[in-house]
Order: structure tokens, then C-alpha cells, then sequence
């Protein structure tokens, strides 16, 4: 409840924040996010395209949760989403299969080059104890740089643009309401976030995980083994990604280029942050987020604010939310030292 | 003994405090003189760390005064306390592992110039309190090599160096073995006969009687009472400190003979991590027996127990359990057969601090009772349900995080689960470190049960009494090689004292 409470606090603060920051160049705040409420969610076309930008950003924001419970920081979400995306175009173009079968198979090549891409940095830190942070990272360039060179080069379509050839029509995901880009990737993403808290919270494999990530220590001393959980936990969090990567192809862009995603990956990790990693609170989040994307350009036209205020408040989400923690620890400690851990429960 | 009658250098006047419905201190009367030892004892819960925190600055009280020379103050942080004198040492040490004995002796307050560190000087004054002390401290050693025991001596020496009037020592013996801990009283007695006041906080009863000038009990939050030691023996205490009468230490004959060898040990290595390994070790113990492992800490209990559990692999040797090789195998496995493990560090071993006392009630068998790869929920609520009522967890339901248990009700939990279904060999360490009376009865009455049940214990303790009151037999480990058998008759002090330093009997 109080995680909760904290959460809304922080998304409220950035956006005072960024009010606080229209005022001082001269706007007028309430126009500004009227405009962007406006253009996110005044009109069917409007709301269709927020869920659209959700979708991206909720299975990537499952997927860094899923690493967070780990107690692993997956900072790869972006580089595995473009290799997800890149392998579920190629193999979208190369067969051609019934529609029921080939866009399962489409989403099952993208979430697992996805997790075993990110399940390297899983191995790398298992085996040698090589920090995730930084070789999530450097694997972000080898994905980007690599993706770059293959639809520049050796899987460049007939097109004079360096893009992947496109993926056959049976492949394609249709939009639901017509006039809109929404496809069946946003109910599916929700169903994503439920199975995920199902599957942490019930499940044998989920237990572990959380174990994992609480104590370590206590996870081997139960007979948990720490490095395959550990190296399955990464490639958990990477499919994820990697899905987010295969609706991008599937339902908007219907091939590969470098311009596939504008950041989910990373803007992802505000998104598990703000949702303190919980898979129920990253639809909330990733909604949020998407909100906020959606609605941007609507408020650069009709209020002048720069879209890039957005931004902003993005960022200043990840501080208050990770203030928020550090203040939580902070009163934990400070009651460790009171009065012997109580008879029975510790006041909070 | 003899009462001191030095002036009141420290006292808490009528002192209450609560944190919401919990009213861990209340109406308190408690002082200290100068060149006086007074011991503070009480269960877990009964408020003494509380007591503590408010004569140290880090609370204040809701009602009720501190007094420091008889003029009431009010510390705003620790910081203020150590100015007037006062100097606490924790029991977990606050020390920077990384740091050698001088930087963290003079943390905060480095001798230099011009923002330039003086090591040398740091050092030099380091040693020369060293040595007044006796303390064989090399000051330009790094923490993170030195045991238990030097650490202490260094907490010692940070207070020390502050020139405090007023040590406050919180369960200082916990963690020491009897050698180290009669070196640290032989230093209490230096400290009063310097003019010192000293706050004692301990939970063996033995320890207080035999270094205390005065004796307060504290009990949910109250004053029992206070006692001169010469007045007062063991049984009193621990029944002002309980309400009931308990003989921690009397032994219990056990119910019927052991029954067949259930572990065979033969000439087993384990390298070691920090400590000693182990070294061509052999054993055999049978079903329904308790054999006690005596030694000073990091002489390869550890090694052995982890080796025994799956943790830890043995380079030599084999490890039969039932008549079955379990050398190689995992620990998972091994639970399967029934080796169940309390490890001596009940909150980063023993639990996950964060997850909810049900989902540790299942801890370690996740596996072998899912329901496809689903948890158990039901056997899980119901586990947990069981150790708290067999166990009398304090503040119990099934969603209270560990974290939130005082150590008692840790160790109850962590005990309960590990006996919860029946062991085969049930591997022990120190069970009850730093428990109260009450807790640590609770324990050693279900480990006798669990023995008398047929279940194969090996119990690694540091608490000499503890092995006598508890094991069938004592196997004394030093440098990780076995130096001797005693029966628990055998073994006193002296003789358990030579064979845990490598002197053969």
C-alpha cells in the first residue's frame, strides 16, 4: 500500500515538476497537459494509438521487472527488442505459412532471439560474475551497430532503404478497429503482465526467482541452483523484450529498420521503476508512459510546449521514484535499530 | 565483587517509550557509576537495545529524562553522546572491511594537515592504546583479516580512543569463544578499575553473575528488579527474566539407545573459504545420537557442515548416509533424503528477509512438494500454521515478513521448518546464539525431541555449555583436523579449552 502510495507520489511530483518548469519559461501548465490528455485519450483514434505506444513499453517494463525480482538490472531491454524485431522480419519474410501458424511462430522467433541474446549477459554473470549493467550495455551496442550492418548489407530488401524485405501478408497483424494502428498485440500484452504475476507469484520457478533476488544466499542454502536461475531469469526478461520487438514488425512496421523503436527499451526501465517491478503495476505505468508519448505532439501543436518536456518528466519520474526507495530503506534501517525487532512485528 | 560507590555518571529517570501499540519501555529507572560493571538482562523484546538507543542519543524518550553527571540532557544524535562521554559498542560491528585497524579506529577524526591524512601519527596512537590494553593489534591491518575477536578489540578501541567515561557493550560474548570471552572480561575489569562505568548487556546468565557489580532485569519493557551478583544465582535470574523457572543447561538423558549408524564420514577434505578447511576428517554417528562439534570459530565447522549439506565440494573422501554414497550429490537431492540444515546465520542463510513467513515455511522445499511446477499453497499455510503454534511464534500470520520477527521468532521459524516433516540427519549451528532463555529452551527441547524421534544430529556450537547440555558425545575440531572425543561428563572447560587450542589431553 505504501509502495503504491509512493509510486503515485513520484508520477505526481514529475508532472508538478514539469509544470513547475512550463511556468518558468512563460506557459501555461493546465493548457499544456489539457492538450495532452486531449490528444492521448480525447478521441477513439487518440486513445487507439496511446494503447499502441503501451504495448511496446509494457512487455519491455515486464521484462526489466522480471530481471528487478531477480535482482538483476536488465539494461539490454532495447538492444534485445532490436534483435527480437530483426529475426521475427527475417523470419516473417522467409516463410509463408496460415495465418494461426506463422504469427505464433513470429512472436516465438522474436522472444527468443530476445532471451538469448540477454540470456549471454545471464551466462556471463553466472559463470564469471560479470556485472549484467555492463554487459547488457556493450551487448545494447552490438545489437544496434549489428542490426545497423545486416539491413545495410547482407538482408537489405529489394528497397533502395536499408530495411529488411517485407514480411509476407499472413504474417501481418490487422488492426482491430479500423483507422487506427491497434492490433491484438495490446490485449496480448495485458495477458503477458497477468501470466507474469501469475507465474512469479504461484509457480515453484517464479518462488525461486524472487528467491534469488531477495538473498542469494538464502536461495543456495535452500537448494535453489543460483546460476541457471539466474541465467533463466535474464532470458525470462529478454523474450519479453524480444516479444515487444516482433509486435513492432508484426502490427506497424511490417519489416525491419533501425528506426523500429524510439527508446522503449530504455524508457522500459522507468517504466518497471515507477511500477516498483510489480508485472499488475507495469500496465499502469506502461499506460502512463504511453500517455505521456502519445499526447506529446498534441501538446507541442495546440499549447507550443515542446514535446520534449516529456521527456523530462520522464526522467524525473526515475528520480523521485528511485528517492522514494531509498527513503523506504532509509526508515527500515532506522527501525532495525530500535527496539530489538519487537515481540512480535516491527513498527513501522 | 564489591559495590562501587563512585558518583552517577549515567541515568535514565522514569524513561517510556513506545512505537505504536508495542510499549517497549516503560517508567524505567536505570543508572551507572563510575568504576561499576552493571549488567542489563532480559529476554529478546523485553526493551534493553531500546533502553540502549535512548542513553545513546539515537531516540528520545516519550516520557521520562536522561541524565548525564545528574543534570538532565537531550541528545540530539548519537554524536552528542559520545561528546559527553558516552561510548557504545554493537553487536554486529560497525567497521569498514576494506580499512585498516587505524583508519577505522580514527574514523571521523583523522589526524592531518591541510586536508592531507597523517597515517603515520594515526598509527602511532593506535598502537600505544593497543598495547596499554594488551591488545595484539597490528594497526596497519586491513579489518577484513582479522576474527571475531580482534574486531571486537577494535570496536573497543574506537570507544576507547574517544576517551568515553561510559562503555555501553551490547552482547559482547556472543560471537567469542570462552578463551576470547575471559580475555574480554579481564579488560572490563581493567576499564572499572580505571573509572569507567560499564553497561553490560548479555544473555548468559553464568558470564553476567561472575563479572557483574549489579544485575538489573528487564522484563516487557519494565524493571524486574536489581540484584547484587552475590545474591542472586542462575535459576533466580532466569526466573526474574521470565517469570517461570528454566535449567537451560541441565542435560536430558535421551529416551532409548541410537539406533544404527546412519552417516559415515571417511577421511573427508574441504578446502577452506576464510577459515581452516578440513582435513582427513572421519566419523561415525548413528540415528537417534547428538555429537557435538567443539572448536574455536573457523576451524572447519563450517566446512563440514557445508560439505555435509551440498554447499560445499569435498577434493577427498566420501560421505555415506544411510548406507548410501551422497558425496556428489545435490544439495536439493540431499534434502530430498532428509539432511536438514539450521546454518549459524539465521538472516542471510536461514531466511529471506522480505518474503512473507509462509513462503519461508517453504523454503528449501519448493521442489520436493510442488504440485507440478506450481507451489503448494495449501501445504504451505498449513506448514507455516504449524510452526506457529508448535513453536509459539509471536505476532504470527501466515504474511508477516520474516524481517519482521525479532531473532527468536527467526530462529523458531527457521527450526521449525527444518523439523517440519522429520529428519534424517539434521545438521545444527550455533542454534542458539544470541537467543534468550526462553527461545533457546524452546530450541534444544526440539532438537532432543527430533534425536529422540530417531533423527541424526550434528551440532556445531561455540557455547561450551550448550555442547554439554545437549550432545551424546563432543568431537573437538582444531585446524580442521579432529583433536579429541569427549564424553559430556569429560568435557570441562580445561580439557575441551586444550583440545580446541591443538594441545592433545
Amino acid at each position: 500500500m505504501n509502495r503504491l502510495a509512493s509510486s503515485f507520489a513520484a508520477a505526481a511530483l514529475a508532472l508538478a515538476a514539469g509544470a513547475l518548469a512550463m511556468l518558468a519559461f512563460h506557459a501555461d501548465p493546465i493548457a499544456a497537459y489539457g492538450a495532452l490528455l486531449q490528444g492521448a485519450l480525447g478521441s477513439v483514434q487518440g486513445t487507439a494509438e496511446t494503447f499502441v505506444q503501451t504495448t511496446p513499453l509494457l512487455l519491455t517494463g515486464l521484462g526489466v521487472a522480471v530481471a528487478f525480482r531477480a535482482g538483476l538490472f536488465n539494461i539490454g531491454a532495447e538492444g534485445q527488442l532490436v534483435v527480437g524485431a530483426l529475426c521475427s522480419a527475417v523470419f516473417g519474410a522467409w516463410v509463408h505459412l496460415p495465418t494461426l501458424a506463422e504469427i505464433p511462430l513470429c512472436f516465438a522467433v522474436g522472444a527468443a532471439a530476445g532471451g538469448l541474446w540477454a540470456a549471454i549477459a545471464g551466462w556471463l554473470r553466472a559463470r564469471f560474475g560479470a556485472s549484467e549493467i555492463i554487459t547488457t550495455i556493450m551487448l545494447n551496442y552490438i545489437a544496434f551497430l549489428g542490426a545497423n550492418y545486416l539491413v545495410s548489407g547482407p538482408l537489405r530488401g529489394s528497397n533502395a532503404a536499408p530495411e529488411t524485405a517485407p514480411i509476407s501478408p499472413s504474417a501481418v497483424l490487422h488492426p482491430l478497429v479500423s483507422g487506427t494502428r491497434l492490433t491484438a498485440a495490446f490485449p496480448l500484452a495485458l495477458i503477458a503482465a497477468a501470466a507474469l504475476a501469475w507465474w512469479l507469484r504461484r509457480t515453484v520457478a517464479g518462488y525461486e526467482l524472487r528467491a534469488v533476488g531477495q538473498s542469494e544466499r538464502a536461495a543456495r542454502y535452500a537448494g535453489v541452483n543460483v546460476g541457471p536461475a539466474i541465467v533463466r531469469a535474464m532470458a525470462l526478461s529478454g523474450a519479453l523484450a524480444g516479444l515487444a520487438g516482433s509486435t513492432e514488425v508484426l502490427g506497424l512496421l511490417h519489416r525491419f529498420n533501425a528506426q523500429l523503436s524510439p527508446g522503449y527499451g530504455f524508457t522500459s526501465i522507468a517504466v518497471a521503476l515507477l511500477a516498483n517491478s510489480s508485472p499488475l503495476g507495469v500496465i499502469v505505468s506502461a499506460f502512463f508512459f504511453g500517455l505521456l508519448q502519445n499526447g506529446a505532439l498534441f501538446m507541442q501543436a495546440y499549447a507550443g510546449v515542446p514535446k520534449d518536456l516529456v521527456s523530462v518528466v520522464e526522467g524525473l519520474v526515475i528520480l523521485f521514484s528511485a528517492a522514494g526507495m531509498l527513503r523506504s530503506a532509509r526508515g527500515r534501517a532506522r527501525v532495525a535499530v530500535g527496539p530489538e525487532g519487537g515481540v512480535g512485528t516491527a513498527p513501522t | 565483587m564489591r559495590a562501587a560507590d563512585g558518583p552517577v555518571v549515567l541515568a535514565a529517570c522514569g524513561v517510556s517509550k513506545r512505537f505504536g501499540a508495542l510499549v517497549a519501555n516503560e517508567a524505567v529507572d536505570f543508572d551507572v557509576r563510575a568504576g561499576e560493571v552493571h549488567a542489563l538482562i532480559g529476554e529478546n523484546g523485553a526493551g534493553k537495545s531500546t533502553l540502549m538507543s535512548l542513553l545513546y542519543g539515537l531516540m528520545h524518550p516519550d516520557s521520562g529524562t536522561i541524565a548525564v553527571d545528574g543534570r538532565a540532557v537531550r541528545f540530539s544524535s548519537c554524536v552528542d553522546a559520545m561528546k559527553a562521554g558516552i561510548g557504545m559498542v554493537f553487536q554486529h560491528f560497525l567497521l569498514v572491511e576494506r580499512f585498516s585497524v587505524a583508519q577505522n579506529v580514527m574514523l571521523g577524526r583523522e589526524p592531518g594537515r591541510r586536508g592531507m591524512l597523517d597515517r603515520r601519527s594515526s598509527e602511532k596512537e593506535v598502537a600505544r592504546l593497543a598495547t596499554g590494553y594488551g591488545f595484539a593489534l597490528n594497526p596497519a591491518t586491513p579489518v577484513e583479516d582479522l576474527g571475531v575477536g580482534a574486531r571486537q578489540q577494535v570496536e573497543l578501541l574506537k570507544v576507547l580512543e574517544r576517551n568515553a567515561r561510559v562503555l555501553i557493550l551490547d552482547e559482547p560474548t556472543a560471537a567469542l569463544s570462552p578463551q576470547e570471552a575471559s580475555a574480554l572480561f579481564d579488560i572490563v575489569h581493567r576499564l572499572r578499575s580505571e573509572g569507567r562505568a560499564v553497561i553490560l548487556i548479555a544473555h548468559k546468565l553464568k558470564e553476567v553473575l561472575s563479572v557483574a557489580d549489579r544485575i538489573t532485569v528487564l522484563r516487557r519493557g519494565k524493571v524486574v528488579g536489581s540484584v547484587e551478583p552475590e545474591q542472586a544465582d542462575e535459576a533466580q535470574l532466569g526466573l526474574m527474566m521470565v517469570g517461570r523457572s528454566i535449567d537451560l543447561d541441565k542435560r536430558v538423558p535421551r529416551i532409548g539407545a541410537p539406533a544404527d549408524v546412519a552417516l559415515r564420514i571417511t577421511s573427508l577434505d574441504v578446502p577452506a573459504s576464510s577459515g581452516a578447511g578440513l582435513h582427513g576428517f572421519s566419523l561415525q554417528a548413528r540415528a537417534g545420537e547428538i555429537v557435538g562439534i567443539a572448536g574455536v570459530e573457523g576451524n572447519g565447522q563450517i566446512e563440514l557442515a557445508e560439505a555435509l549439506y551440498g554447499l560445499r565440494e569435498p577434493t577427498a573422501g566420501a560421505i555415506a548416509l544411510e548406507g548410501r554414497d551422497i558425496t556428489s550429490m545435490s544439495c536439493a537431492n540431499r534434502r530430498r533424503l532428509g539432511v536438514r540444515y539450521v546454518p549459524p546465520d539465521r538472516q542471510r542463510e536461514g531466511l529471506v528477509l522480505d518474503f512473507s513467513t509462509e513462503e519461508n515455511a517453504l523454503l528449501g522445499d519448493q521442489r520436493r512438494l510442488r504440485r507440478g511446477s506450481v507451489i503448494p499453497a495449501k501445504t504451505m499455510r498449513r506448514r507455516a500454521d504449524a510452526i506457529a503454534r508448535e513453536y509459539a511464534l509471536a505476532g504470527y500470520s501466515p504474511s508477516v515478513k520474516a524481517r519482521d520477527y525479532s531473532g527468536g521468532n527467526q530462529q523458531r521459524l527457521i527450526v521449525g521448518r527444518e523439523l517440519s516433516e522429520g529428519a534424517a540427519l539434521l545438521l545444527v549451528c550455533a542454534p542458539t546464539r544470541g537467543l534468550d532463555v526462553g527461545a533457546a529452551a524452546v530450541i534444544r527441547e526440539r532438537l532432543r525431541a527430533a534425536r529422540d524421534a530417531g533423527a541424526c544430529i550434528l551440532l556445531v556450537s561455540y557455547d561450551l555449555d550448550e555442547l554439554r547440555a545437549l550432545a551424546d558425545r563432543i568431537i573437538v575440531l582444531c585446524g580442521g583436523v579432529a583433536t579429541g572425543e569427549l564424553t559430556p561428563e569429560n568435557a570441562d572447560d580445561a580439557t575441551l579449552g586444550m583440545l580446541m587450542g591443538g594441545i592433545a589431553a
